[in-house]
C-alpha cells in the first residue's frame, strides 16, 4: 500500500485521465497480488515490480487502443541519433523565473510522446536511478539516457518558446517604464 | 595532455549524480572550468527539480484506496478461500420490513420470510454518513470493470461460497432478473463498517438505467439494526436511499441511482415498501 502514491501518479500521468489511471492502478494490483508467491524482493525492490507491471498493463492497453506507437528499434535508432547530435541549449531559458513555470511544464511535460514521457516521470517524479529505470522499462541504460536526454531536450524547446514570449513581452514594458518616466 | 570533454550524456548523468567515481571528478573539473557545461548542468537539474514539482501533488482517489485495501485484505484472507468445486448455493432471499430512516425519521416495513415486522421510528440507526460513502463508492467502483474481477465466482449461483472464502461467511445473492438487471460481478471493496464484497448488477437490456450495487459484509455488530427486518436510510442532504438489513450473519447493503429503481430492486427480492 506504500507504494500506492507512487503507482497512481505514474498512472495518471501517463494515461492522463484520472478513470484510465484507477482502472490501471487496479488492474496493477490485481496481478500483482496474483504473482505475489513468484516475487522475489532481493531481485528488483516492491516500487521498480510494482512499476514494470504497471508500465506492461499500460502497454497492452495502448497497444490494444492503438493510441500511440510504442517505439520500435527504428525509432529507438532515431533518439539515440538525436541524443548523440543534439545539444542541451539552455540559452533561451537564461531569463527563464523557474517559479513561473509550473502551468507550462505541466502541459509540455504532458505533450511529450509517451516513450519519453515515461522514462522522464520516472527519473524526475519518482527520483528512479537510471538502472532502475531499466529494471522497470526492461531496456539497457543507454537507451534510458538517451530518452531521458530527448525528453529534457524536447521540454527545453517547449520552455523556450514561452521564454522567448517574455522576452517579447519585456521590451515593450520597459519601454513603457522609459516613456513614464 | 589533453583532458576528454564530456559528451551531452555524460553531463546529464552528472547533473543526474550517476556518474561513478572516476568519471566523476573528470566531469567535474570541466564543469568548473567551462560555464557552457555548467549552465547545461544546471538546466538538467532545474528541469528535474522543477518537473518534479509540478507534477508531485497526484492524490489516490478514496475510493481507488478502498479497492486496494479491499484488493489487498482478500489477498490476506486468501488461504481461507476453498481452492475449488465450490457448492452452489441457492438465494433464497425472504422479504421484509422496510424502515426509513430519514433526518431522523423512520417510517417503513414489509415482511422477511413471510414473518411480520415491526416499525421502528425516529432512529438512527444507520449513520446517515453510510449511506452517502456507500451511494459514492457504488457510483465509482462502478465505472470500473476491473473491480469486478476474480477471484470471485463470475456466476451468481456459485457467488455464496466465493463469498465465503472472502468473508469466512457465506451471504445470500439476489437474482435480479425479475426487474430486468443482471448480475455483472463482485469484487473486493470497503464501506464504512470493515471488509465488504461488492456484488455490482446492470440493466440487461444495456439501457441507461443505471447500475445497482449491493455491498455485502460480515456481521460483527457494526450496525445496531434487528435481524429480520429491513431498514431504508435516506442520505441527509440529498435524498440518496440506501436498503440495509442482517441476516445469517451477514449485513447488507443495496443502493441504487435512483429512488424507484431501489424499490424495484426491493420488489424483486420479494420485500414491500411503503412510504
Amino acid at each position: 500500500m506504500a507504494e500506492l502514491p507512487t503507482v497512481y501518479r505514474m498512472a495518471f500521468h501517463w494515461t492522463l485521465n484520472a478513470a484510465d489511471a484507477e482502472d490501471l492502478v487496479q488492474e496493477t494490483y490485481l496481478r500483482a497480488l496474483r504473482a505475489e508467491e513468484t516475487f522475489r524482493l532481493g531481485e528488483l525492490g516492491v516500487r521498480p515490480w510494482l512499476l514494470r507491471i504497471l508500465h506492461n498493463a499500460f502497454l497492452t492497453r495502448v497497444k490494444r487502443a492503438r493510441l500511440e506507437p510504442v517505439a520500435t528499434g527504428f525509432a529507438e535508432e532515431i533518439a539515440q541519433r538525436q541524443a548523440g547530435e543534439g545539444e542541451l541549449s539552455g540559452q533561451a531559458l537564461a531569463d527563464l523565473d523557474w517559479e513561473q513555470v509550473d502551468e507550462r511544464l505541466k502541459r509540455a511535460i504532458h505533450d511529450l510522446p509517451l516513450t519519453y514521457r515515461t522514462v522522464f516521470l520516472l527519473s524526475s517524479i519518482e527520483g528512479m536511478k537510471y538502472r532502475e529505470i531499466a529494471e522497470v522499462l526492461e531496456m539497457p541504460i543507454g537507451t534510458v539516457m538517451s530518452r531521458l536526454f530527448r525528453a529534457r531536450t524536447m521540454l527545453v524547446e517547449q520552455l523556450s518558446d514561452f521564454g522567448n514570449e517574455i522576452r517579447a513581452k519585456a521590451p515593450s514594458d520597459g519601454a513603457a517604464d522609459e516613456s513614464s518616466r | 595532455m589533453m583532458r576528454e570533454v564530456p559528451g551531452e550524456l555524460e553531463l546529464m548523468a552528472y547533473a543526474d549524480g550517476e556518474l561513478d567515481a572516476g568519471a566523476l571528478e573528470r566531469v567535474r573539473q570541466y564543469v568548473a572550468e567551462n560555464p557552457s557545461a555548467a549552465g547545461k548542468v544546471n538546466l538538467h537539474r532545474k528541469l528535474r527539480e522543477t518537473g518534479r514539482r509540478v507534477v508531485a501533488g497526484t492524490a489516490v482517489p478514496a475510493g481507488l484506496l478502498g479497492r486496494i485495501e479491499g484488493l489487498v485484505d482478500e489477498a490476506a484472507s486468501a488461504p481461507m478461500r476453498p481452492q475449488r468445486g465450490w457448492r452452489i448455493g441457492g438465494w433464497a432471499m425472504a422479504a421484509a420490513a422496510v424502515l426509513v430512516v430519514g433526518i431522523g425519521s423512520v417510517v417503513i416495513w414489509s415482511t422477511l420470510g413471510g414473518r411480520g415486522v415491526e416499525v421502528v421510528r425516529g432512529s438512527d440507526l444507520v449513520p446517515v454518513g453510510w449511506v452517502e460513502s456507500a451511494s459514492k463508492v457504488h457510483i465509482e467502483c462502478s465505472k470500473h470493470a476491473a473491480h469486478f474481477a476474480p477471484p470471485f465466482a463470475r456466476v451468481l449461483t456459485e457467488l455464496p461460497e466465493s463469498l465465503r472464502g472472502y468473508l469466512g461467511q457465506t451471504a445470500q445473492c439476489p437474482d435480479l432478473s425479475r426487474m430486468g438487471y443482471q448480475f455483472a460481478g463482485c469484487g473486493p471493496c470497503r464501506i464504512p463498517g470493515g471488509k465488504t464484497a461488492h456484488l455490482l448488477y446492470r440493466p440487461a437490456d444495456g439501457q441507461g438505467r443505471g447500475t445497482l450495487s449491493l455491498f455485502v459484509q460480515r456481521d460483527e455488530g457494526q450496525l445496531k439494526v434487528d435481524g429480520g427486518k429491513v431498514y431504508l436510510s435516506r442520505d441527509a442532504s440529498d435524498g440518496t436511499e440506501m436498503i440495509v438489513w442482517r441476516e445469517g450473519g451477514v449485513v447488507y447493503y443495496l443502493v441504487g441511482e435512483n429512488d424507484g429503481q431501489l424499490r424495484s430492486a426491493a420488489g424483486a427480492m420479494g420485500m414491500r415498501v411503503r412510504i
